[in-house]
C-alpha cells in the first residue's frame, strides 16, 4: 500500500506502556505505508525518546494525561507531530552534549533529545495552548530507493477489507490495530463517555485506549458471533445494532427469542471474562460500526479504573436479571402454548366426533341419498352440517358457520349443534316448526353472548314421501338446486339474519317441491371463497358450472372437491371447506 | 530480547545479544546482561548483530556493561553491529568509549591484545 497522503492517529496514556505502544503502532504503519526499514528505525527511535522524556519528565501530577502523535504522509515527505499538555519543554533548547571523554565520565543526560535531533531531518518545537508540540520530519522515500517491491494482490486486500473478520486477530502482542479514523470521526468518540460502561469516567482517561481500538463497519446481516467462535474482544456498539439469536439464524428465522444490543452498549464481555467460547449468533444490523477492545486492552488498562469495573458489574448484572427473567418467560410460555395445543386438539375431536362422519349417510333410506364432506383447515374452525330423520319420513338437513376461529368458534359450534338437535326433535310435524327451531337456536345464541359470536345457519326438513322441502335460512350462502335436466340454480330462500344477534327475530319459510333425481347442494363460504394463488375466489359461478350435469350425492361433493383443489393448485385452505349433498330419489 | 553467552578458546565468554534493546528489550536484559559482564574480571566479546533496535536506554546498559567490566579489570569489546545501530552509538558519542570492532575476528583480536 502506497498513498500519497494520508494521516494516522494514536492516542496514549503517560504511563510506561506508552513508548512500545508508540513504536509498535509506528512500525505497523511503516509496513502498512511501505516506508523502508530506515526511515522506521529514524521514526521509531525519535517516537521512544520523546515519549518516555514525556511519560518521565513532563507531569508533576499523578493523574493521567493524554500523549498524541499522529503521522502525516505527503508525497515527499512524513512528518510525526508529538504533543502532551505536560511541562514547557523546547527540545531544541538544550545545548549538544559534549561527548564524554572517558567511560566513567559518561552522564547520558539529554541524551535522548540528541539522538531525536540527530536522526530527524527537521525539528520544530511549538507551545500552544498549554501544550508542547515537536513535529519531526523527513524526505519520503522514493519507491525506487526501498528496493525490489513484492507485487501486492490488491483484489484480495479489497475483499478482506470488505468483510472484516471478528474477532481481529492482532499479529502480536502489543501491535496496535492501523487507525483508519479522521479527525472528526476521532472526536466523535466523545460520545463514548456516555455509554453505560463509561460512565462517571473522565473521557480523558480512556480516549488514549480507545484511539488505538480498531473501527470496523459490517456488512447487512454479516455474523459477527457464532456459538463455538472463540472471541477475544468487547464490542461498544457506536452505530446500528446488534441482534442476538439463541438459535441459528439462517435455519429459524422468526425474531422468538432474539435481543438486542444497540448503541452504546457492548457484547463479547461474557466470553472474554470466562474465556469460553461465544454462545449465540450475534448479527450485525444494517450501518452497524463497532468499536473493538481487544481482551488484553480491556483487562490491563480499562477494568483497573474502578468506575468502569463498577459499571462492568452493573451491566452484567442488568443482563443477568433480564436472562433469568426471560427463560422464565420462555418456559412459562412454551408451557402455556402446550397446554392450549392439547386442548385445541382435544376440541376439535369433540367437534369432529359430534358430526354425523359416516358414508352413505342413510343406507337404510333408499328414497334419498345423502352425502356430507368437511375438510378442516389447519385452525380449528366453526364449519358443522347435521343430517338425521326426525321420524320415519322426515330427514332433517343442516349446514352452519360459526364466525371466527379457534376455541370460541369450536364451543359455540357444539352449543349450535346440541341446541339445534335438541329443537329439531322437539313438537315435530307441527306447523311452524322448522321456524321454530330456527328461531329457539336463535334465541339461545343470542342471549348470554356476551363475546358476540354468530353463527349462519341453513335448516330444511324433506319429507321423502311427498319430496316436500321445507326450510329457513338464517344469513348462510344459498344452496345451489339441481334439478333433473336442468341448469344447476341457488335456490330461493328467505332473507333472514345470521343467528346469535337478535333474539327477537322472526324466521320466515321457504317452500319448495323436489322430484326424483333433484340433488340439493348445501356448503359453506370455505367454498366460494377459496382463492387460487392469484388471489381470485372460486365464486358461486365456477360452483353452479362445476355441478352441471353431475348425478348423485358422492358425485355432486367429489366434482366440487375436484373443482376447488384443481382452482387452489395445491394452497391449502384458510377456511373449513364443508359440503352436504342430498339428492330425493322418489318415495320408497 | 534474548541473550545467551557461550565459553570460547582463550579464556573469552562471547555474549550474544538478539532483539531491540527499546524500553521493554531493555528492562529483560538489564539484569542477566549486567549480572554476566560486571560480577567478575573477565573476557567478553558482546555480539550485536542480532540487536534491530537501539535507544538511549539500550545505551545507558551497554555502556554500564563496559564501565562494569573496566572497573573489575576485565575487557568488554563488542562487535557486528548493524549499520543503524551502529550510527546510534556514533551519534551518542559513546562509540569512541566502547570498543566497537566489524567481527568476531577483530573483537577476539582486541580483546588479545
Amino acid at each position: 500500500m502506497h498513498s500519497a497522503h494520508a494521516r494516522r492517529s494514536l492516542r496514549l496514556i503517560n504511563d510506561s506502556g506508552a513508548i512500545s505502544a508508540a513504536s509498535a503502532w509506528l512500525r505497523s504503519l511503516g509496513d502498512t505505508f511501505d516506508l523502508g526499514s530506515e526511515l522506521v528505525f529514524r521514526l521509531d527511535l525519535c517516537a521512544s525518546e520523546l515519549v518516555a522524556n514525556i511519560v518521565n519528565y513532563a507531569f508533576d501530577d499523578e493523574a493521567p494525561h493524554t500523549i498524541a502523535l499522529d503521522l502525516i504522509l505527503e508525497p515527499q515527505s512524513v512528518k510525526l507531530v508529538v504533543a502532551d499538555d505536560g511541562r514547557e519543554f523546547d527540545p531544541l533548547s538544550l545545548p549538544e552534549p559534549v561527548p564524554p571523554a572517558t567511560l566513567e565520565a559518561a552522564s547520558l543526560g539529554g541524551l535522548g533529545v540528541h539522538l531525536v535531533r540527530q536522526f530527524a531531518e527537521q525539528v520544530s518545537y511549538e507551545r500552544a495552548s498549554g501544550r508542547n508540540q515537536v513535529t519531526l520530519a523527513w524526505t519520503r522515500p522514493g519507491r525506487n530507493e526501498r528496493g525490489p517491491r513484492t507485487p501486492i494482490r490488491r483484489g484480495i486486500e479489497r475483499r478482506r477489507q470488505q468483510a472484516p473478520a471478528f474477532p481481529v486477530q492482532r499479529a502480536r502482542l502489543g501491535m496496535v490495530e492501523r487507525d483508519e479514523r479522521s479527525g472528526l470521526e476521532r472526536r466523535a468518540l466523545g460520545f463514548i463517555s456516555r455509554l453505560e460502561l463509561f460512565r462517571d469516567v473522565p473521557y480523558a482517561l480512556i480516549e488514549g485506549v480507545l484511539a488505538h481500538c480498531a473501527q470496523r463497519d459490517y456488512p447487512d446481516e454479516y455474523i459477527v458471533l457464532s456459538p463455538g467462535m472463540h472471541n477475544d474482544h468487547v464490542a461498544l456498539v457506536i452505530e446500528g445494532r446488534l441482534r442476538v439469536h439463541l438459535e441459528d439464524p439462517a435455519r429459524e428465522p422468526s425474531l422468538s427469542g432474539v435481543s438486542f444490543i444497540g448503541r452504546g452498549e457492548c457484547a463479547g464481555e461474557l466470553s472474554i471474562i470466562d474465556g469460553e467460547p461465544a454462545s449465540a449468533w450475534v448479527v450485525a444490523e444494517p450501518g452497524t460500526r463497532l468499536l473493538l477492545i481487544d481482551a488484553h486492552t480491556f483487562f490491563s488498562e480499562l477494568l483497573p479504573l474502578p468506575q468502569v469495573a463498577r459499571n462492568l458489574l452493573r451491566l452484567m448484572a442488568g443482563r443477568m436479571r433480564r436472562a433469568n427473567q426471560q427463560t422464565v418467560e420462555q418456559v412459562r410460555a412454551s408451557m402455556l402454548l402446550e397446554r392450549l395445543q392439547s386442548e385445541l386438539r382435544t376440541a376439535r375431536e369433540i367437534q369432529s366426533g359430534m358430526l354425523p362422519m359416516r358414508s352413505p349417510m342413510f343406507a337404510e333410506h333408499p328414497e334419498i341419498e345423502c352425502e356430507a364432506s368437511i375438510q378442516q383447515a389447519q385452525e380449528i374452525g366453526g364449519d358443522f352440517f347435521d343430517a338425521f330423520f326426525i321420524d320415519e319420513h322426515r330427514v332433517f338437513v343442516a349446514i352452519g358457520d360459526v364466525c371466527g376461529k379457534g376455541m370460541p368458534a369450536a364451543l359455540l359450534m357444539m352449543r349450535t349443534l346440541t341446541t339445534l338437535r335438541a329443537e329439531a326433535a322437539r313438537k315435530q310435524g307441527q306447523k311452524g316448526h322448522l321456524e321454530r327451531v330456527m328461531e329457539r337456536t336463535n334465541r339461545k345464541l343470542a342471549l348470554n353472548n356476551e363475546r358476540m359470536l354468530f353463527a349462519s345457519l341453513f335448516i330444511a326438513l324433506l319429507d321423502t314421501r311427498s319430496g316436500s322441502l321445507r326450510y329457513a335460512n338464517a344469513g348462510h350462502l344459498r344452496p345451489v338446486l339441481l334439478r333433473t335436466r336442468h341448469t344447476p340454480a341457488l335456490l330461493k330462500v328467505p332473507r333472514n339474519p345470521i343467528a346469535g344477534i337478535d333474539p327477537t327475530i322472526d324466521y320466515s319459510l321457504g317452500e319448495t317441491q323436489l322430484g326424483p333425481g333433484d340433488l340439493l347442494v348445501l356448503y359453506t363460504d370455505g367454498v366460494t371463497e377459496a382463492l387460487n394463488g392469484r388471489g381470485e375466489l372460486y365464486g358461486e359461478q365456477r360452483l353452479l358450472a362445476t355441478l352441471a350435469g353431475v348425478c348423485g350425492a358422492p358425485g355432486a361433493i367429489e366434482a366440487v372437491r375436484q373443482s376447488m383443489q384443481q382452482f387452489c393448485a395445491g394452497r391449502s385452505p384458510s377456511d373449513d371447506v364443508t359440503l352436504l349433498a342430498l339428492r330425493y330419489n322418489g318415495p320408497a | 530480547m534474548k541473550m545467551d553467552s557461550q565459553p570460547l578458546e582463550g579464556g573469552v565468554t562471547l555474549i550474544r545479544l538478539d532483539g531491540r534493546l527499546d524500553i521493554e528489550g531493555t528492562e529483560a536484559l538489564d539484569q542477566p546482561f549486567i549480572y554476566a559482564t560486571s560480577t567478575h574480571p573477565a573476557k567478553i566479546a558482546v555480539d550485536l548483530s542480532g540487536v534491530s533496535f537501539l535507544a538511549s536506554i539500550g545505551i545507558r546498559t551497554l555502556l554500564s556493561a563496559a564501565r562494569g567490566q573496566a572497573a573489575r579489570g576485565g575487557r568488554l569489546v563488542m562487535f557486528g553491529a548493524q549499520p543503524m545501530i551502529r550510527r546510534v552509538l556514533q551519534t551518542a558519542g559513546v562509540d569512541q568509549l566502547l570498543t566497537l570492532c566489524d567481527d568476531l575476528e577483530s573483537a577476539l583480536a582486541a580483546l588479545a591484545d
